[in-house]
């Protein structure tokens, strides 16, 4: 498996134009904004004042750049890499080359850990080249960095929150990277990936909308309005919550209308959406006839 | 057990694709077995269904029905039998921003293996060594050829399976194929089963043919076999109408204006001539007339390639 997963690596890292857009893009455009900045405030006293003002911590930053992988950019990105991990040996025609070498299972499996691992890389080192970034930019300004590095109760509880984002925020790309997989394997297209991948996830992110949508024709359907409560958004942002604020999650305006979830049920549901996903790629894919 | 298996089992093998109007049956039940040891011609015209059938003896498709046994297992069961096989299927493909290096490498990674020493080796083999650290984009189709063949044998495999191995060769480097071939079957002992449309290349270099078009097997058995098995013997000699009537008990013939055709093999001549001989009858001109095989294969093929 280690080979394996070694093959697939080298497959995506050398294709320059791919891993650079995808992955390399995001430590090196943290950095680029942050080289900018620092030569703002060198050459703006109005920037430098501003700054001062404004005094994000560190810790904050590292914690928020994670969400990137939930906002369009950060998404587009995402879907992008997983159809061409997926779909791109479709469209070369060299899956003939490679699934009589393993079994498919396990080639499935390596595509998935070598996207992990992508992702990992690509929002880990921009997290931080941001707290580099802020802690050298709140110096140059002559500003105290916050929390301090040697603040142990305060960098523990960073600690325990930035890996729970990250694992938030991993859990969520992986839902759409399943939905992208799922889209590039049927249309063996990586465009086909990309577009179900938008689809699905629009899809999810509407379901709110259409029962809210139904309740109001229809009154008597009001309780179909828990079935948000069962998509994978909806339950993130519980565990999210549950995590950060010890409560569940409630989206604004439907405090009345929803039942508060425990953290346990966001995790089964998530898990099961995930083993559902994963479970209809394998079907699919290991019965699929290569052909081209 | 598995040493004395047949290296390639078809039994009732079948693919149909589509559905409906659309519905082509690839491969009609065939049934074969190609025996260890020996290069193995799959013969047929463009649609023949020779693709259509490599590609399930490598799992990439699955059968309609049918058993396919590769080194006495199925792969769709025992898919680590695969691990002994090596193969290029149809045009050769590679990751193109790769080197041809590179490729080798992550398909040998791919396999579970990394053995650069061997990657290396057949390298300079197949006459890639100066290009290999080149792109695959910039290689012609003969040396994709080539980097198809070293794939195929990374893992040293005890079958081999090409899909029309020559395709987009020079003559130099079908000559150069050929000898390869053989050195795999009666150097290295490995069992080669190819592909082809061309008679000319199966005859060469392979010791058994299974002819197939529109996916049924119409034919197998030695080259030998099929170009001597029912071939025919044409005579010139005079008178020809006496020489029609004693020939003309012992075997079949067909009298044209000059010459009689006989339904006889190559080693019925002596005979033929001596019977000719003791009755008096001139002999001016006996010959066996090769390649039934090409007759029977043009008869099968003849206008009907797709
Ligand atoms: N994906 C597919 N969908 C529908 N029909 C197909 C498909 N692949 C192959 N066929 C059909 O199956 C038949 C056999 O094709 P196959 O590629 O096996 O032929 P072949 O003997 O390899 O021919 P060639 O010498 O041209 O390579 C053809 O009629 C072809 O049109
Ligand atoms: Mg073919």
């Amino acid at each position: 498996m280690v080979n394996l997963f070694r093959a697939e690596w080298r497959k995506i890292v050398s294709n320059r134009l791919v891993v650079s857009f995808t992955v390399w893009i995001f430590p090196i455009g943290a950095l680029i904004i942050y080289l900018l900045l620092l030569l703002g405030v060198m050459v703006s006293e109005e920037l430098r004042s501003g700054l001062q003002q404004q005094n994000v911590s560190w810790t904050d930053q590292m914690n928020m750049a994670w969400s990137i992988i939930n906002n369009q950019f950060g998404r587009l990105l995402l879907l992008v890499l997983t159809a061409f991990i997926f779909a791109s040996e479709y469209q070369w025609g060299t899956w003939k080359n490679i699934i009589p070498r393993s079994s498919r299972v396990k080639l499935v499996a390596a595509k998935f850990m070598a996207l992990g691992a992508f992702v990992v890389i690509a929002y880990g080192s921009m997290t931080i080249v941001i707290a580099l970034g802020n802690v050298v930019s709140t110096l140059a300004i002559g500003g105290t960095v916050s929390p301090a590095l040697n603040d142990g109760p305060a960098l523990s509880a960073f600690a325990r929150d930035y890996a729970l984002n990250a694992f938030t925020a991993l859990c969520s790309g992986l839902i759409a990277a399943c939905y992208t997989a799922l889209g590039g394997i049927w249309l063996r297209s990586v465009i086909g990936g990309i577009a179900v991948g938008f689809l699905l996830t629009f899809a999810e992110e509407s379901v709110l909308l259409v029962v809210l949508l139904l309740r109001s024709l229809i009154p008597s359907l009001s309780n179909l309005i828990g079935l948000h409560q069962f998509t994978p958004g909806y339950n993130l942002a519980n565990i999210g919550s549950w995590a950060t604020r010890e409560e569940s999650y409630l989206p604004p305006g439907l405090v009345t209308l929803l039942e508060p979830r425990s953290l346990e049920f966001s995790l089964v549901v998530v898990a099961v959406w995930l083993v559902v996903l994963l479970a209809l790629i394998l079907y699919l894919f290991r019965k699929q006839d290569i052909l081209g | 057990m598995t040493a004395n298996s047949m290296a390639i089992e078809l039994e009732g093998l079948s693919k149909v694709f589509g559905r409906r109007k659309r519905r082509v049956q690839a491969v009609n039940n065939i049934s074969l077995k190609v025996e260890r040891g020996q290069v193995f011609g799959f013969l047929g015209p463009n649609g023949a269904g020779k693709t259509t059938t490599i590609r399930m003896l490598l799992t990439l498709i699955f059968p309609t029905q049918g058993q396919v046994r590769v080194l006495g297992q199925s792969p769709y069961v025992a898919r680590d039998v695969l691990k002994r096989v090596g193969a290029v299927v149809e045009t050769p493909v590679f990751y193109n921003y790769l080197t041809g290096r590179q490729n080798l490498e992550v398909l040998a990674r791919t396999s579970g293996t990394n053995q650069p020493a061997r990657i290396e080796a057949l390298l300079k083999q197949v006459n890639l060594g100066e290009r290999a650290g080149q792109r695959v984009a910039t290689y012609s189709l003969g040396m994709r050829q080539r980097l198809a063949l070293a794939a195929a044998l990374i893992e040293d495999p005890d079958l081999v399976i090409f899909d029309e191995p020559t395709n987009g060769m020079d003559p130099a480097g079908i000559q150069e194929m050929r000898g390869f071939i053989r050195e795999l079957v009666d150097v290295q002992g490995k069992t080669v089963f190819l592909s082809s449309h061309l008679l000319s290349e199966v005859e060469q270099v392979c010791d058994r043919v299974a002819i197939i078009h529109r996916g049924e097997l119409k034919r197998e058995g030695s080259v030998a076999e099929l170009l001597d098995g029912s071939s025919r013997v044409r005579i010139e000699a005079a008178p020809l109408d006496r020489a029609q009537v004693i020939l003309g008990e012992g075997w079949k013939l067909t009298p044209y204006e000059d010459h009689l055709l006989l339904e006889a093999k190559r080693a019925d001549v002596p005979a033929i001539v001596r019977r000719l001989n003791e009755t008096g009858i001139d002999v001016f001109h006996v010959a066996a007339e090769r390649s039934s095989l090409e007759d029977y294969f043009l008869s099968v093929t003849q206008g009907e390639t797709v």
